[in-house]
């Protein structure tokens, strides 16, 4: 155990907690007291030190009080209960599973985030009242906007979207964006428990490009057939209708006319002698 | 003749109990490091108990300054939790000495702890490691020492968790500061979103003071044209986002000036207009309760210059506080017939 180890590995040494597993926030704040037993914050400076609000710290707290991990320390602060521990009693059965700071969270993080870096296309977890929760690099680059400043407000701005509307209606919606080649899909989602958008944001222009060529060959197409068989076919047919009045060598040259638009194509069947 | 009562008072003395001798300074600090789990509860609860002495706090400094001894970060965090050495600018100075030095992020983050609340915890606010300048964003006071250092490092990129902690300690900001911070950040001169960022997180009333009751000029002399464009962006953006997100004491002000001050609400009416379009219907409750306090009583002059923002308002509010709205309105309407034409009139879009 080296000295960098020392709260996370004191507050599993020190503090098997005899309590049943906790929620997000009491495990949190928890996390907070243990890596230094000395801290005596009050609700304020916790809401602070956590990134959460008073209001949502104040359920934790009172359930770690009530659980006997922490105390009051005067000046209405908090710290961490040492007294109510007993060291004679195993509670590896109940033991508070307190991530490791610093390795395999801030590992997995590293490796999210390297995979959300890789992908093809941005992508971004957003909190429909604003914060980001991710956002890859390529999201940034496409939507040509900073990828840490991206929130709701900066998405709104940028696409005409709101993520609000989008949760509060719970439909997804794919919108081209301006003539950028831009396809952007928003998805209500859960995150953590709770509400949030996923945003895809994919480079189509390769694709639209693809796709107006194939419409302009299709219609070219289509306007060779009219030229080369349909008005062809239209002589020949008057002179099947009419054999004594048409002119024989005009339907024999329709005929030819289609014989070799047909041979352009390549799609004239050898006769069998 | 007088009774010698000496040697009774001496027999009556009482024995005075020695107490029994604990494990001094440096074995708790070893406890509290090395031992079995509850041995090191039972020496950091005692740790917390000791208030140690000017040769405790040296010993405890010694131990922070060796750099082989296992017992630092206790010895750091009692230094943190004890800080009756605050009060010496050498011991200070010390300290401040030792963060700088302190290569481990966990033991210079607890360094940076024990700095909390002074203004030197700023110092660190860009330390590499993110432990540290978290810290040190937790500690770093709002003061006119510190707000140089906070501003210039978040122009300079903090993360974004930590950006938030100072930005969130700008709100209880004095508003006697507001104006310093402006004055900062005209001369970082940072980027538009950057700007909008850190001018959101001051509070309103200075910033609507300085940037829109001045007439969007500076107050002082601007000789270069540059300065003043730069000004402009920071009124243009100020201006911007207190239309956009008023807080309900700018709205409450904007209110109660508007009524006592009919040159006040001539002058602001658009900006008035525009806020009360953009006012959050959560406030709505609150901002009703504060027009039919200001309008008790009132002159007919005072009522029909906040009707006008009340009909702007209540088309934002919908359920019981736009119901709310609407009796108050037909309350208005019922102190005068002109009043109640005015009133109209504002409702048709007519005025």
């Amino acid at each position: 155990m080296g000295p960098d180890t020392y709260a996370v590995a004191q507050a599993e040494q020190l503090l098997s907690l005899p309590a049943p597993p906790q929620t997000e926030i009491q495990r949190e704040l928890l996390a907070e007291f243990l890596r230094n037993p000395f801290l005596d914050d009050d609700i304020q400076g916790l809401a602070v030190r956590t990134g959460r609000r008073r209001a949502d710290l104040l359920t934790g707290l009172e359930a770690l009080v009530e659980a006997g991990l922490l105390q009051d320390a005067g000046r209405r602060g908090f710290m961490l209960d040492l007294e109510q521990l007993d060291p004679e009693i195993e509670y590896a059965d109940k033991m508070l599973v307190l991530p490791e700071v610093g390795e395999e969270v801030e590992e997995a993080k590293a490796d999210e985030s390297a995979l959300a870096d890789v992908l093809p296309f941005g992508v971004a977890l957003l909190r429909p009242e604003g914060p980001q929760i991710m956002a890859n690099a390529a999201i940034g680059r496409l939507l040509e906007l900073e990828v840490e400043t991206l929130d709701a407000a900066a998405f709104i701005a940028r696409t005409g979207c709101d993520p609000a509307l989008i949760c509060a209606g719970e439909v997804a919606t794919t919108f081209p964006l301006e003539d950028s080649g831009l396809e952007v899909q928003v998805h209500p989602c859960q995150y953590a428990g709770a509400p949030a958008v996923l945003v895809v944001v994919q480079d189509q222009s390769l694709q639209r490009e693809i796709t107006q060529v194939h419409i302009q060959l299709q219609e070219e197409l289509f306007a060779e057939l009219r030229g080369e068989v349909a008005e062809p076919l239209q002589l020949i047919r008057t002179y099947l209708e009419n054999p004594d009045v048409a002119a024989l060598g005009t339907a024999r040259a329709a005929f030819e006319q289609i014989e070799m638009f047909l041979q352009s194509f390549l799609l004239q069947i050898r006769s069998e002698d | 003749m007088v009774l010698d009562i000496r040697n009774l008072r001496e027999e009556a003395a009482p024995v005075a109990e020695v107490p029994p001798s604990g494990p001094d300074l440096d074995q708790l600090l070893e406890l509290a490091t090395n031992a079995r789990p509850g041995e090191q509860a039972r020496a950091i609860g005692q740790l917390r108990l000791l208030v140690p002495s000017a040769t405790g706090l040296e010993r405890l400094l010694e131990i922070v300054e060796d750099p082989k001894d296992g017992r630092r970060l206790p010895a750091i965090q009692m230094l943190g939790y004890h800080r009756p050495w605050l009060a010496s600018a050498k011991a200070m100075r010390r300290m401040v000495g030792l963060t700088h030095k302190e290569r481990d992020p966990d033991l210079a983050a607890a360094l940076v702890w024990t700095l909390r609340q002074c203004d030197e915890a700023a110092e660190f606010l860009v330390r590499e490691e993110r432990a540290v300048a978290r810290e040190a964003a937790l500690g770093t006071p709002i003061s006119r020492q510190t707000l140089a250092a906070i501003t210039a490092a978040l122009a300079a990129g903090l993360p974004a968790d930590i950006a938030a902690v100072l930005l969130s300690k700008f709100r209880g900001m004095h508003p006697a500061l507001v104006r310093y911070v402006v004055d900062l950040l005209f001369e970082l001169q940072p980027g538009d979103h950057l700007l909008r960022k850190l001018l959101a997180g001051l509070p309103q009333l200075p910033l609507f003071e300085l940037f829109v009751e001045a007439g969007q000029t500076a107050p002082r002399v601007l000789a270069e044209a540059e300065q003043a464009r730069i000004w402009q962006r920071m009124a243009r953006i100020a201006a911007q986002f207190l239309q956009d997100e008023p807080s309900t004491e700018l709205m409450c002000h904007l209110l109660s000036k508007s009524g006592e001050d009919e040159s006040f609400a001539r002058r602001h009416a658009r900006f008035l207009q525009r806020t009360m379009q953009r006012t959050d219907s959560s406030l709505g409750a609150d901002l009703i309760g504060h027009l039919e306090r200001l309008t008790f009583r009132a002159s007919e002059d005072k009522v029909a210059r906040l009707a006008q923002l009340l009909v702007g308002l209540s088309e934002q509010l919908d359920g019981a506080a736009g119901h709310r709205a609407a009796l108050l309105l037909e309350d208005w309407k019922g102190r005068s017939a002109a009043l109640k034409l005015k009133i109209y009139h504002l409702e048709q879009g007519i005025s």
